[in-house]
């Protein structure tokens, strides 16, 4: 937010860092999820789990909640309606009859390759306009942020 | 190593600065929730909304979705739960009898009395080890992130 234009909020910029990352982050969100109904038909949800299935070891559950940063929960839901729009497949893993292991189809990954060069270029030309510099000192302040965010209250 | 997607496999959404932003995001908001949780019982967002209509004085449902980037629909969801739940007042604004012009009740008053000293704690724990200019650097680098999330071209 541009701080001096007067139809925004007089924010206090330390109390309230939390409320201006809640605010960047709905726009990054719309931003995001226009790209995906324009090239991809996906929800920004999925298009995250269909990405960390695709580059997850064994397409197992705790990998792809890792790789995309949902809790169990939000990664079931996600690949659920992955499976339904038939991008995203689960097999019997050959080790373990009872574990499920999910591969992409290729209509997933017909989706993955026509979304993700756009994906790229919105992340680099947002980078490239932060610049590196900024952007350790920014990562910096993040990690202190998300250690404080594991503190009881 | 499932490599059937054709791209390169060292992709990682990981290491994109929208994807930190949104892990972090996460942890922020379960850590607020918790404590809101614990002391009592709104949601997040129906806590931003009742400081919006206070302290920022906004009385329109139109004002939060623009100023403060909140979603039309939670916003109008918040609006009637915090209505229902008796914090927020809602009237016909003065000058335009269509337009919804709202209010914090005396006992949302008290509720944020009570509550705000445990999240104005959290808020100082959360910038307690960055200083100054550090600070300076990320706001200006949330600047730059806002304008190229108004970027539609991609």
């Amino acid at each position: 937010m541009n701080m001096e234009t007067p139809e925004t909020l007089n924010f206090d910029q330390r109390t309230f860092i939390t409320f201006r990352l809640a605010k960047l982050q709905n726009a990054l969100n719309t931003q995001a999820s226009k790209l995906l109904k324009r090239h991809g038909n996906v929800t920004l949800t999925e298009w995250r789990i269909l990405i960390a299935i695709s580059v997850s070891d064994m397409g197992q559950m705790a990998d792809i909640s890792r790789h995309s940063g949902f809790d169990k929960g939000q990664v079931s839901r996600g690949v659920k309606s992955l499976t339904k729009k038939g991008l995203v497949t689960s097999v019997a893993d050959d080790e373990d009859a009872r574990a499920q292991v999910l591969h992409v189809t290729p209509d997933g990954k017909a989706i993955i390759d026509a979304v993700l060069p756009h994906m790229l270029a919105r992340t680099a030309r947002i980078e490239r306009d932060v610049g590196a510099e900024s952007m350790k000192h920014f990562d910096r302040v993040l990690t202190l942020m998300e250690d404080a965010a594991k503190v009881e209250f | 190593m499932n490599d059937h997607t054709g791209f390169d496999t060292e992709f990682d959404q990981r290491s994109f600065i929208t994807f930190r932003l949104a892990s972090v995001q996460n942890a922020l908001n379960a850590q607020a929730g918790r404590v809101l949780k614990s002391h009592c019982n709104l949601t997040l967002t129906e806590w931003r909304v009742l400081l919006l209509i206070d302290v920022w004085d906004m009385a329109q449902m139109s004002d939060m979705t623009r100023l403060a980037g909140l979603d039309k629909g939670q916003v109008s969801r918040s609006v009637k739960s915090l209505t229902a739940k008796g914090y927020v007042a809602s009237g016909a604004a003065e000058d335009d009898a269509r337009a919804q012009h709202l209010s914090v009740t005396e006992s949302g008053h008290a509720l944020q009395r009570r509550v705000l000293p445990h999240m104005l704690s959290r808020q100082e724990r959360l910038v307690r080890d960055i200083d100054a200019d550090e600070m300076r650097i990320f706001n200006k680098v949330l600047d730059r992130l806002a304008d190229g999330a108004k970027l539609d071209d991609f």
